[in-house]
């Protein structure tokens, strides 16, 4: 397990990092959101020893990471950085074997690994002659070459079409289960909520909520009520401890409290129910919640959708 | 016995070091500027041994021309290595109008006096005078009834031997020469190869390869990899091209190529080692402060300064190769590897003041390289404008 511990960090006048703590387990993925500028890069870095903490600990399996523990991480930058003009297969290799691979193991897994991302025919293309796309498949095995106990990647999404996102999901996901932690930064709430067990949110180099996602999301005091009716949704607007977040047609979703038992409060609304959900908020509503304190007023405005 | 993890750190340094030598070895503006360099220096080498033809001196001679004096301008153009070609004229205007004409060098009227264009020639004028005073003292022998023997014995030539007091006040002008070129060749190692480990410090930043180095080892092994690969690579090369040119003179006899003794030789590959390692050291530093290639010429602002001191010390050092400025010079690490070098090859340098400079460069390059990682680090992920040094100075590691 990766932890960090009231980690601070300062440029100048800019507070980047202030008092960070969370932590990352094995065999889960861990999403990191927050807004520009939140800390998280300046985390990332913290965690693979290229930023030195003012304050604080970065800690590994119970103590404090060593430059050892560091070699077992793997890290993609947001910036993606390798050798424009080397061979595909020749920069894994090297990444790989200063990772503390032979030669000969970081030959095959580098092979491995362009084979696993749909690239073996472009082992021995330079890189600047990829596509964009199969450029960062490139940086995603260059994290991955050594087998890494820990995956920090920063921003891994941005620039991926649909079918890459999936792929990448779906590696993530497997790498996660295969024993590793992964921590990984995207500013895409869907894919967090779709892909991550766990979540870190920070904002202005605090960390404002943090833990498992469904467990932060059922912990949350309200819950929303979605009705679509088949006619008259005007019974719907003014039910006791219910607000109306949005009002579209015959589609109407209400916000209550976590107490509000939603069977008890739409007994006396009668029939024509199309569709009903009651769940608990949307990290996006969490994370609006959490980096900008309540969640703006209530929209009563129809036509608006959420 | 080295530690498990020094081990890993002296591979990875030796990884990074490879991947240099492989990606800027196997270029093809290496292979290129290897073979350009070759042919430059063979054909420096070369060309002038094939334009130091023997002249001819092309004499005229009208009047009367005492007997025997063409034999003996002839011995005398043979011993400074020129043809003679030797015209008769049947009158001075005749011989005159060659002159102006250019068919001839000089006209020579009556054995007494010598007529030429517009300016004499030193050389020749020695070479005629010469050949006339033996045709005279061989006349006048014959007059006196001096045997040819006897007057064989009395032009035995006195053998002169001659010796140089080294470095009594300004060197002689071979070794200058050796001096300047050994200086001019560090300079060109050191903005060459020392400025290959700049462009690569700084392109490694631009393109962010840095990060990804940067969480897989510390600045200085990747520091310490990057120039000693590139050095590698330009030694390589410095040695295919210094050959070449060996070959080449060996080949055509070079006797005017200064002869060097092995350990000033020796001395001075050292000294062209040390150089290129403090220097490349000090520009990958200054190269990681800035972010792009542009701003890369004022970051290297101060190591021009101390190059143009260097320059300077050779300078001084050729007027005063023994004044305690010299000498300092020699010892202090920025200008030790030029003004030492221009020192080796003007005179001869005691041992003791080598070993003492090499010293102070060691530990000088000890501090360096600590400091130098220290910058890389902290400058390589600070992107944008210019990185100042001393908040770089003072970043823990």
């Amino acid at each position: 397990m990766l932890e960090l511990i009231g980690v601070s960090k300062r440029y100048g006048e800019v507070e980047a990092l202030a008092g960070c703590t969370f932590q990352v387990r094995p065999g889960r993925l861990t999403g990191f959101v927050g807004p520009n500028g939140a800390g998280k890069t300046t985390a990332m870095r913290a965690v693979l020893g290229l930023v030195t903490p003012d304050e604080g600990d970065v800690r590994w399996r119970g103590r404090p990471v060593t430059p050892t523990d560091r070699r077992r991480f793997g890290y993609m930058p947001e910036e993606r950085g390798l050798y424009p003009r080397m061979r595909v297969l020749d920069q894994l290799v090297f990444l790989g074997r200063l990772s503390g691979l032979s030669a000969a193991a970081a030959a095959r897994e580098a092979t491995r690994w362009l084979d696993a991302l749909g690239l073996a025919d472009r082992a021995s293309s330079r890189l600047d002659d990829l596509s964009h796309g199969n450029q960062q498949r490139v940086q995603l095995a260059a994290a991955l070459v050594h087998a890494p106990d820990l995956l920090v990647l920063d921003e891994p999404f941005s620039g991926l079409d649909p079918l890459a996102m999936d792929a990448m999901s779906g590696l993530l996901g497997d790498i996660a289960h295969g024993g590793a932690g992964v921590l990984f930064s995207s500013h895409q709430l869907d894919v967090i909520e779709h892909l991550c067990e766990d979540l870190v949110v920070i904002d202005s180099g605090r960390v404002v909520l943090t833990g498992d996602l469904d467990a932060i999301r059922d912990a949350a005091p309200v819950r929303y009520l979605e009705i679509t009716v088949a006619r008259d949704p005007e019974r719907l607007l003014h039910l006791t401890d219910a607000a109306v977040v949005v009002h579209d047609g015959n589609r109407v979703r209400l916000r209550v409290a976590r107490t509000v038992d939603p069977v008890t409060l739409l007994a006396g609304v009668g029939g024509d129910v199309v569709r009903l959900a009651y769940e608990p908020p949307a990290l996006s509503e969490l994370f609006h919640a959490a980096v900008a304190g309540p969640v703006p007023t209530t929209r009563e405005v129809s036509g608006v959708a959420r | 016995m080295l530690r498990a993890e020094d081990r890993e750190g002296w591979r990875r340094t030796w990884i990074v070091a490879l991947r240099e030598i492989r990606e800027r070895g196997g270029s093809r503006a290496y292979r290129i500027s290897t073979v350009l360099g070759v042919i430059l220096v063979v054909a420096i080498v070369l060309v002038p041994s094939l334009l130091d033809k023997s002249t001819t001196y092309r004499v005229g001679m009208s009047g009367a021309v005492p007997g025997g004096t063409v034999t003996a301008l002839a011995e005398q153009a043979r011993a400074v290595n020129h043809d003679l070609e030797v015209t008769h004229y049947p009158s001075v205007a005749d011989g005159e109008r060659a002159v102006r004409d250019k068919k001839i060098d000089v006209l020579l009227v009556d054995g007494t006096r010598l007529e030429w264009r517009t300016k004499s020639d030193s050389t020749l004028t020695a070479a005629i005078a010469n050949a006339v005073q033996v045709v005279h003292i061989r006349d006048q022998a014959d007059r006196l009834g001096i045997s040819s023997d006897k007057l064989a014995q009395l032009l035995v030539p006195v053998s002169l031997t001659s010796r140089t007091l080294g470095a009594a006040h300004t060197a002689d002008k071979d070794a200058n020469t050796v001096g300047f070129v050994a200086v001019g060749l560090m300079y060109l190692a050191i903005s060459f190869y020392a400025g290959s480990v700049l462009t690569g410090v700084v392109q490694e930043k631009a393109n962010r390869v840095a990060e990804v180095l940067l969480a897989r080892m510390p600045a200085r092994e990747i520091l310490a990899g990057k120039v000693v690969g590139i050095g590698v690579v330009g030694l390589i090369q410095l040695a295919a091209i210094g050959v070449a040119a060996v070959t080449t003179a060996a080949f055509i006899g070079g006797a005017d190529a200064p002869s060097i003794s092995g350990d000033v030789l020796a001395w001075t590959c050292l000294w062209f080692v040390l150089g290129y390692l403090f220097y490349s050291v000090l520009y990958a530093a200054l190269g990681a402060t800035t972010s792009r290639i542009e701003d890369a010429q004022a970051a290297i602002t101060p190591i021009t300064g101390l190059m143009l001191l260097s320059y300077f010390g050779v300078i001084y050092a050729e007027e005063n190769p023994d004044a305690v400025v010299t000498i300092l010079l020699s010892y202090f690490p920025p200008t030790a590897p030029v003004v030492m070098t221009y020192r080796l090859a003007v005179h001869a340098v005691p041992g003791w003041q080598m070993m003492t400079a090499a010293t102070c460069m060691v530990i000088a390059m000890w501090g360096l390289i600590r400091l130098a990682g220290r910058i890389y680090s902290g400058a390589l992920l600070r992107f944008g404008g210019r990185v100042p040094l001393r908040d770089l100075v003072r970043t823990r590691e």
